[in-house]
């Protein structure tokens, strides 16, 4: 099964180069979307040294986790932000049903591999290098297990609320709205430090759309911070709200697809 | 290339625009619920750079002349006037050309890039009355806001935000242009998207970037999108310096869409040599 996957991968990534005028000139405008965010901390910091007490090195490191784990998000769970609902609609998910594979499996097949996932990549590892430097970090090899364990645990996370906004579509028809309200948290709230935020929204990005999991909370268990938001125990948590919320989005999608009525196409 | 429709400047053709417009406003209506979720996003984002420009000043009075709540209004209002802009003009152009739909565009007997002006005008106006204005209300009520005491002020901001409006236009149409060379147009998209953002002030007033970028920002057509019209709102232009401000605009709406019309030109020939 990985080996198919592998190849589906690296056939569309092929596909993908076939056109290098297209894959290079939106490799290069979605890398882009990186420095921009880079230039969204680097201003305010420049001009005012700190953002709720860290500074850049420290916001950069946060943002260079964040984006890594999004990167993998993009290259391996990207057919539930969006697809999804075109599948429920055109009817594809007849011919998912009937082969005998896991439909999630099946949709996760269907992810193109390609430049999304190398535009994210390419900023947010040179900031990880960049910044890594300068947070005093010690890298013996607990720290970069615990590392890999985040970076999956972030994309699966970032996987399990698109798979839950998804699933809402076997009872809505279209789920782009609340995909858009996720997206606002996802790729705004998240990028400067929860605690500058009062108290809704750090809630929501603990409880309801658990990001804070992807940088926040695991770099204070890097900077060895010892007074967190809600609980200690947070920074050595995220693997634990990854598969939580996996297993609520993977439950609510197993109840929804017996809602499933073909679209008859 | 006679089937091509002209570039002359000005084709008066109000009935056109209106119906154009009229058009936009039914379809913002008929998805309210989109309406409704837009609406939320805006206040959010407003949430989330009030709390930064709280996070930000710290406690401080003053930073380089502005005051907090200065600040926390620039961003709202940002976010407020940001749906007016196009959002997914290059998207959309890069669509049709793609499909080859982009021949019914530009063989009607009206200059393309102002059958564009006329869409995105009715987007505007739409915007305006079913978004923008209901969130300046609630922002009234949520926010921290220093409102311009004068009435020329809040005409000059009028005027500026509609000037503003044209370049982002422009800027949009020129990048769309890009799409006859390109097939895919995302990629630049993006880029446009994401160097706009930085250099309109958008997000960041150009006041608190280093100087060699501020500089660099304020010698480009990006700070006439969103810096202008904020900068004036806040008072940060003084009065004696908004007509400055608005020739600044003006200026480069006019050397942008002499630029378009030289681009679309050429486009229109490249695309006669594709579909050949």
């Amino acid at each position: 099964m990985l080996r198919i996957f592998l190849l589906l991968k690296w056939k569309s990534l092929k596909a993908e180069l076939q056109y290098p005028v297209n894959f290079i000139s939106g490799l290069l405008g979605t890398s882009l979307i990186g420095v921009t965010d880079v230039m969204l901390l680097l201003i305010p910091v420049t001009a005012f040294q700190t953002i709720g007490g860290w500074d850049f090195w420290e916001l950069g490191f946060m943002f260079s986790l964040w984006k890594m784990s999004h990167g993998l998000h993009e290259a391996l769970f990207v057919p539930f932000r969006g697809r999804h609902d075109e599948y429920l609609r055109q009817g594809d998910y007849d011919s998912f049903l009937i082969r005998p594979v896991h439909p999630i499996v099946q949709i996760l097949a269907r992810c193109e591999f390609g430049s999304n996932a190398l535009a994210e990549w390419l900023p947010s590892i040179s900031m990880f290098f960049i910044t890594a430097s300068h947070v005093k970090v010690p890298w013996d090899a607990w720290n970069i297990a615990f590392l890999l364990i985040l970076l999956v645990s972030g994309a699966v996370i970032e996987w399990a609320v698109y798979l839950f906004i998804s699933s809402t579509g076997f009872w809505f028809i279209r789920t782009n709205n609340l995909r858009g309200i996720a997206g606002v948290f996802l790729f705004r709230v998240a990028n400067y430090p929860l605690h500058i935020y009062g108290r809704v929204f750090p809630f929501i990005m603990t409880f309801i759309f658990p990001f804070a999991f992807m940088a926040y909370y695991p770099t204070h268990y890097f900077f060895q911070l010892h007074t967190v938001l809600f609980s200690n125990w947070l920074p050595y948590l995220p693997p634990l709200a990854a598969a939580v919320s996996l297993a609520v989005a993977w439950g609510l999608w197993s109840l929804g697809v017996q809602h499933y009525q073909s679209s008859g196409t | 290339m006679s089937a091509i429709s002209p570039v002359p400047g000005f084709q008066s053709d109000f009935n056109v625009a209106w119906s154009l417009i009229r058009a936009s406003l039914k379809e913002k209506l008929v998805y309210r619920f989109d309406l409704i979720i837009g609406l939320l996003r805006t206040f959010i984002l407003i949430i989330v750079f009030r709390y930064l420009w709280l996070a930000l000043y710290g406690g401080r009075e003053m930073f380089a002349g502005v005051s907090v709540t200065q600040a926390i209004t620039y961003a709202t209002i940002s976010m407020v006037i940001g749906p007016l802009y196009p959002n997914s003009l290059i998207l959309d152009v890069g669509g049709r050309i793609r499909t080859g739909n982009i021949l019914f565009d530009i063989t009607r007997p009206l200059y393309y890039g102002n059958l564009l002006l006329f869409q995105m005008s009715g987007q505007f106006l739409a915007t305006l009355v079913t978004s923008t204005l209901p969130m300046f209300v609630l922002a009234l009520f949520f926010v921290e806001l220093s409102l311009p005491a004068s009435p020329l002020i809040w005409l000059a901001f009028g005027v500026s935000l509609l000037l503003g409006f044209m370049v982002a236009f422009l800027v949009d149409y020129l990048t769309s242009l890009a799409g006859f060379w390109l097939t895919e147009t995302w990629g630049i998209f993006f880029a446009k998207w994401s160097i706009s953002d930085v250099l309109s002030g958008k997000y960041l007033p150009l006041w608190i970037f280093p100087p060699l970028l501020r500089q660099f920002a304020l010698l480009l057509p990006f700070r006439g999108m969103s810096y202008s019209p904020l900068a004036i709102f806040i008072g940060q232009v003084t009065p004696d310096q908004i007509p400055l401000e608005l020739g600044l605009q003006v200026f480069w709406i006019v050397a942008l869409a002499l630029l378009g019309n030289i681009l679309y030109r050429a486009a229109v020939k490249k695309l006669a040599v594709q579909g050949g």
